[in-house]
């Protein structure tokens, strides 16, 4: 067993339905008790200067952040300066910045690290790419890699820059918070990280289940035109045909649209995955067929039928005219807040993006979600969100640092996604104290979350600009803490976190309720992308082609410029253009996999 | 005088052409060197020296790919009708202008049609797509008047047009202002000796108004044969959608798909010297155009 750490991983085996089932309410408790240790975890936090700490326990409503143990062997002396790359951008209080902020101070007390800054980009397509390879180029990597793009990174193994952490990994990795928070569903975090067995890299992960959709409604039309939330598709055809022949909608006479769609079929908002899922396919993803090979989704004969089911939608007049013209952002400005559809398959955070807008241009929108309706043969399926991005974090060949910056990670990963610490941020950058005018006001007053989500000020996961963590239940873990704490608290007593979270904005409650929702149904309800590694040799070739052929086909088979039949003659051109040679490909990975 | 002399004399003069000739030397020539990854499977890792020569094979496969004809297709046809529009337009409007009495009105208008030149396309194209969708405010005027909407950024009958008109749009002010100024190079007395004459305002335009700025018409025509494979990337990447590949995809675009999206950094740089390949001779041949037709010549 690891000495370091005072969890024992035998007594501990939380597995992550324990996790969800627990609602995090109890878990940190529960894995305590197990652990036979105090639920104040109090040791070392002595060492660190009460300036340094996070949270605003001197306030009347504030409520304290509890620090985890000081890992074993830090603060490191004498200190270390470890130089690494980040995506900004960031904002700070004066004379704060990346290199000097309530993060380093405080991470550095604890660790004994300092970080230095190599090189930063915004730009997270042509940027990053330019910024990595000229520091492969100039022979100036620096010791840690933040969100390396999968190209970079398949550069980087080529030609042997990366330190294989495998060892230090085994070593050091908290049992908790980093093994265990990454094993989920089967270990997928590992697929691009691990090469041929070694652990080449961590890996970034993001919330579960973020971008799976709930089929977003409006309430007060499907009670305008008495009908209830559709169950099958057969039911959504009716509810969208009803709200279409009332023209519900808010826009010119007969512009009312059944469902919000755009030129991507399988994409992040107001997508149509969910009308695939339901015949058992999804579009653009690697699924294993009956023998365990992968096949391309895309050109399985079952797509067939659902275009021409979307076909049939749109010469009923229940898609926008020209919806493939829209880009899938494009669609909340237009569609959803201008109140021209009353339905659309969208991941929960939809609930704060182009609602917001709707309900602001009328007043009597009144939105609510439910569950994907299920096809015609009873299949209830969606695309499954993977929280593992073509990004990761590697390591400088010959760095010698690996064990301290994952002890850093996990020390700051208990920190932030055990929600029994309540850990939010060090106020004055995170958050203020307002009192009823608005004004900044030190002492009481209501609380300004505006920038709460500064946790990309952390050095390596679970920080990172673009919310990395290292469990991807965390988000979901929150709300139910969050929820339970409102809930059996007395109105009045509630501190200011929990009011700014959950005493305000309809919309965002309905969000935490989806979110939760969407988690609950991640794993049942989804079809996995089992692809998951760079681009094969064809891909890189004829990918773009074949791409441009199929959204081609996709769109004028569901717009009627191309017969229904043009289907199979599409599927046959991209197995004859290359497709084939992919197949083969993509197989010969997969089975490298087994 | 020897050249001694003349050096003497005219030393300053090539010493302060000395920075402007390094200039050019360093960051127009000396990067020209990057073109040999058009021949290579270019790693940055492995760098020009150290990836491997692959001959052709990047241009072969820009050749055969399925897509060349349609996106070269779609790229002249795209192109020349926009240097046509433009330059026929910009004439037309500088003439009307040119004909305005009111200067405050000439100057209103002119700044008017100049001003969407500062607009980048990505605000535009955002604009442009609400403007021109199916319940956009184009499509409402004209069922206001019976007309049947449009998908006009979604058909393939309609797509080109768009993209032609937007263009148009945005860039022919500029245009318009080369043509103000050929204009006022013209001696006012020609005017009054036709006017006297009795030669009315359409006489006047025809016979001294266009042949005066005829110089600088052949010259601007010319010269933007050197565009011809210049389609307007940012505007169609914008402005396009799936459905319109057929009419739409141009060169840059596609190579915009392939290339740099997928980090074909090789393939990417072939597309761009075989661009500069075709662009080298079209300039060459609007220099001979320029020099034969105008009296243009920069030697």
């Amino acid at each position: 067993m690891n000495k370091r750490f005072p969890y024992n991983t035998s007594d501990l085996k939380p597995s992550r339905r324990d996790f969800m089932r627990l609602g995090g309410t109890s878990l940190a408790a529960a894995m305590m008790m197990r652990a036979g240790l105090p639920p104040a975890l109090a040791q070392g936090m002595g060492e660190i200067p009460a300036d340094l700490h996070p949270g605003s326990p001197n306030n009347p409503r504030g409520w304290a952040t509890t620090l985890p143990p000081i890992p074993e062997g830090m603060p490191v002396d004498p200190p270390v300066t470890i130089t690494g790359s980040r995506r900004g951008p960031w904002e700070f209080a004066d004379g704060d910045d990346i290199e000097n902020s309530p993060f380093t101070r405080l991470n550095a007390a604890v660790t004994g690290i300092n970080w230095k800054l190599a090189f930063t980009w915004t730009d997270n397509e042509g940027e990053v790419l330019q910024k990595y390879n000229l520091a492969i180029a100039s022979d100036e990597l620096p010791d840690f890699m933040e969100t390396v793009p999968l190209q970079i990174y398949s550069e980087l193994l080529d030609n042997d820059l990366i330190e294989d952490i495998t060892d230090v990994w085994d070593e050091v990795a908290h049992p908790v918070w980093l093994k265990e928070a990454m094993g989920f569903s089967d270990g997928i975090a590992w697929r691009l990280a691990e090469v041929n067995g070694r652990k080449m890299g961590v890996p970034y992960i993001e919330q579960a289940a973020q971008n799976d959709k709930v089929l977003w409604i409006r309430q007060d039309w499907l009670d305008a035109v008495g009908m209830s939330a559709p169950t099958t598709i057969e039911e959504l055809h009716a509810v969208m045909t009803a709200f279409v022949a009332a023209d519900m909608g808010q826009g010119g006479e007969g512009t009312t649209l059944g469902i919000a769609a755009n030129r991507q079929v399988n994409t992040w908002y107001c997508s149509l995955d969910p009308i695939f899922g339901a015949w058992g396919v999804m579009p653009r993803f690697w699924t294993p067929d009956e023998n365990g090979d992968l096949q391309y989704d895309s050109v399985r004969p079952e797509i067939k039928e659902v275009l021409g089911t979307l076909r049939q939608w749109y010469s009923e007049g229940l898609l926008a005219p020209d919806f493939f013209t829209f880009a899938p952002w494009q669609n909340s400005g237009t569609h959803i807040s201008g109140n021209l559809a009353g339905l659309m398959y969208s991941p929960a955070f939809g609930a704060v993006y182009g609602l917001p807008d709707s309900v602001a241009n009328d007043p009597d929108a009144r939105w609510a979600f439910g569950d994907i309706p299920m096809g015609p043969t009873g299949i209830k399926k969606k695309a499954w969100s993977n929280p593992v991005p073509d990004t990761v974090y590697v390591f400088r060949k010959g760095f010698e640092h690996v064990d301290l910056v994952l002890k850093q990670m996990a020390w700051w990963a208990e920190l932030l996604q055990n929600p029994k610490n309540r850990y939010h941020g060090f106020e004055g950058t995170a958050y203020f104290w307002r009192d009823d005018d608005g004004e900044i006001d030190p002492m009481g007053g209501t609380l300004d979350l505006n920038g709460y989500d500064d946790t990309k000020h952390i050095w390596g996961p679970p920080g990172t600009n673009g919310g990395s963590r290292t469990d991807p239940f965390y988000e979901t873990n929150w709300i139910k803490e969050r929820r339970n704490v409102w809930a059996n608290t007395p109105d009045g007593e509630r501190d200011a976190l929990m009011e700014a979270f959950l005493g305000g904005d309809p919309l965002s409650v309905l969000w935490d309720e989806a979110n939760v929702f969407a988690v609950d149904h991640w794993e049942a309800d989804g079809i996995k992308n089992h692809f998951l590694t760079v681009p094969t040799r064809t891909m890189e070739r004829a990918g773009a082609s074949l791409d441009g052929l199929e959204a081609e086909t996709y769109i004028n088979i569901i717009n009627g410029q191309e017969p229904l039949d043009r289907f199979d003659a599409f599927a046959e051109e991209w197995r004859s253009g290359g497709g084939d040679r992919i197949t083969d490909e993509v197989n010969e990975w997969w089975r490298g996999q087994m | 005088m020897t050249f001694k002399q003349y050096m003497k004399r005219a030393w300053p003069l090539y010493v302060m052409i000395v920075p402007g000739i390094v200039f050019v030397l360093l960051f127009r020539y000396y990067p020209m060197y990057g073109v040999v990854i058009a021949f290579q499977d270019f790693s940055p890792a492995k760098g020009f020296a150290g990836s491997p020569w692959i001959g052709w094979a990047n241009f072969e496969f820009l050749f055969l790919a399925p897509e060349f004809r349609r996106i070269l297709g779609n790229t002249l046809i795209i192109s020349v009708s926009k240097i046509v529009a433009d330059q026929l337009g910009a004439i037309i409007l500088a003439l009307l202008l040119n004909e305005a009495r009111r200067i405050l009105f000439r100057r209103a208008i002119q700044t008017l049609i100049y001003l969407p030149h500062f607009l980048s396309w990505i605000v535009l194209g955002g604009i442009l797509l609400d403007i021109l969708s199916s319940g956009g405010i184009l499509n409402q005027a004209l069922r206001s008047v019976g007309v049947e909407p449009q998908l006009w950024l979604g058909s393939n009958d309609w797509f080109r047009g768009a993209v032609i008109t937007s263009g148009f749009w945005k860039n022919v002010g500029f245009s318009t202002i080369v043509y103000l100024a050929a204009l006022t190079a013209i001696n006012p007395v020609l005017h009054e000796a036709a006017a006297i004459d009795g030669a009315g305002r359409f006489r006047r335009v025809w016979h001294i108004t266009l042949p005066g700025i005829r110089p600088t018409i052949v010259l601007l025509a010319a010269l933007s044969l050197g565009d011809v494979l210049q389609a307007g990337f940012e505007q169609i990447l914008t402005l396009y959608n799936p459905a319109v590949y057929r009419t739409g995809d141009i060169i840059d675009t596609y190579v915009y798909r392939v290339g740099l999206i997928r980090a074909q950094w090789s393939l990417a740089g072939a597309v761009g010297l075989f661009k500069s390949f075709i662009g080298f001779f079209l300039i060459v041949l609007s220099y001979w155009l320029a020099d034969r037709y105008a009296g243009y010549r920069i030697l």
